[in-house]
């Protein structure tokens, strides 16, 4: 019963501290710079790392479906089906996990080193509230920030499917244009970024969470990364699964 | 009217958990205004626990605790962080935010409570309190990781004084130093206390820092007050626990 209690208390303080981030988000002073930084961090530092896996999980996936739809004459399908599987589910599902383990573990342990070395004391202290100047901006730059990476990484995994599908097996170019055309709709891009959107505060939220209340000097802040970055991409896959039956439903 | 507390704790008491110990224990005491108050103690005392009640960044089980008259914990935040201007804390471990030069260490709660303040006018006033604490301006462009412990407190003095705050705290602020480092510390932050000519607190084990350089001694033992009083009251306190302090405290540190 204890555990239960402590189970239900600990997420009490997480949605606490969830509204609280969301809240400042609107609440002045606006520090653009600060805005700017961390939406740097997130959106442009992962899109390497974005672009080079979204590619690689095109060609793979093509590749894959290829091996399976030629075997009923279907091998025209693997453009729309990669287009609509890395749009709705892969897209944002890996850009989640990928940016959550890139970005997050970075939110995760340099909110935490603040901590465990009283920056974050100093800044309350001054007169500055913690959560509005460090975690708040964090929190935007990873709502808005997963979105544009997702968008990304759906269209360079549709060009890696193009380059596997034209360059190696061989497939009509213009087939593969106008199957996407004629199966791939734009709702589908949409349910993809708003997935992603929701991932993305999801993981700046849990890593910032971590990071914010860590203790215990370096070992503390190894620890609460490693759980920020673990609950995050355990929290996105789950919710992956709510979220594409609640869209269904809403649809 | 300098009798009247900067600082006042009034039964104040602190248990981390429901079952454990007291750490502070139904603790009252008064900081004079515009004096040089040491709070000492061995480590384990209270001090630092009593320190973040002080500070607002901990809440007390029960008891009051009052800054400049206030109650902090029953302020509204926004009034509470225009309150905290009147609080320059130095760290312990000089807290300083090591993504910004030292500078703009310095510079950062000008640019946070001061927004319409031009940046020149920033930097002229951080340049001006980091010359003060001693630190020559080739320092002011590097960032903390580069600095040796003593110039960091420096850094972390001339951030806490950049607002003119009317108390000045320090916690432990020659903990880890060499001896020549800490005797420079100490010289500065007497020197820091007597231009300024405003209360100063400072928390310490150190017993000849705090004989150094404070004109009212509080001793914490096991979360409750021992001895308050002046320097020369606590050299002559015939209490068995002030006086084994007294004597180790000394003996350690070669001084007599």
């Amino acid at each position: 019963m204890s555990a239960l209690f402590y189970f239900v208390f600990k997420m009490g303080v997480f949605f606490k501290f969830c509204k609280k981030s969301i809240l400042n988000i609107f609440v002045k002073p606006f520090r653009l710079e600060n805005y700017f930084e961390h939406f740097e961090f997130v959106a442009n530092q992962s899109l390497s790392i974005i672009l080079l896996t979204g590619i690689f999980t095109g060609m793979a996936l093509a590749h894959q479906m290829y091996l399976g739809f030629i075997r009923f004459n279907a091998a025209d399908l693997v453009g729309p089906l990669v287009a609509v599987g890395v749009a709705r589910e892969l897209g944002p599902v890996l850009t989640g996990l990928i940016v959550s383990a890139r970005a997050g573990g970075a939110m995760a342990a340099r909110l935490g080193s603040m901590r465990v070395t009283t920056q974050i004391d100093a800044l309350e202290v001054m007169g500055v509230r913690p959560l509005h100047f460090l975690v708040s901006p964090r929190v935007l730059a990873g709502f808005l920030g997963l979105p544009i990476l997702c968008a990304v990484f759906d269209l360079i995994a549709i060009m890696g499917a193009y380059v596997i599908c034209i360059g190696l097996l061989s497939l009509d170019p213009a087939v593969f244009w106008q199957q996407i055309q004629n199966i791939f709709k734009m709702s589908d891009v949409y349910e993809g970024l708003f997935k992603s959107f929701i991932f993305g505060g999801t993981f700046s939220l849990i890593c910032c969470y971590k990071g914010y209340f860590a203790k215990g000097g370096a070992k503390g802040v190894g620890d609460s990364t490693n759980l920020g970055i673990v609950y995050s991409m355990v929290t996105i896959i789950i919710m992956d699964f709510f979220l594409s039956n609640l869209i269904k439903l809403v649809r | 009217m300098s009798n009247t507390p900067i600082i006042e704790a009034i039964k104040l008491s602190k248990q981390f958990t429901k079952d454990g110990d007291f750490v502070l224990n139904s603790l009252s005491l008064s900081i004079p205004k515009n004096k040089f108050t040491a709070i000492i103690g061995y480590s384990g005392t209270g001090k630092s626990v009593f320190l973040r009640q002080v500070l607002g960044l901990d809440r007390a089980t029960s008891g009051i605790v009052r800054v400049l008259g206030k109650e902090l914990h029953n302020m509204e935040p926004a009034e509470l962080n225009a309150f905290r201007k009147n609080l320059g804390v130095v760290f312990q471990d000089s807290a300083l935010f090591d993504d910004q030069t030292v500078l703009e260490n310095v510079c950062f709660p000008l640019k946070e409570h001061k927004r319409s303040m031009s940046e020149d006018k920033r930097k002229a006033i951080g340049s001006e309190k980091l010359k003060l604490s001693g630190l020559n301006e080739e320092h002011f462009n590097k960032f903390p990781e580069a600095l040796s412990g003593g110039m960091k407190r420096r850094v972390a003095l001339a951030r806490a004084l950049v607002l003119e705050p009317k108390i000045l705290i320090y916690d432990e602020p020659t903990t880890g130093l060499d001896p020549v480092l800490k005797q420079k510390v100490d010289e500065l932050i007497l020197t820091t206390h007597k231009r300024r000519s405003s209360s100063t607190l400072v928390v310490t084990h150190d017993l000849p820092s705090a004989l150094h350089f404070a004109d009212h001694i509080v001793m914490l033992n096991a979360g409750a007050v021992l001895f308050e009083g002046s320097v020369s009251e606590f050299l002559k306190s015939s209490d068995n626990l002030v006086a084994t302090f007294r004597e180790q405290g000394l003996n350690k540190y070669g001084k007599n």
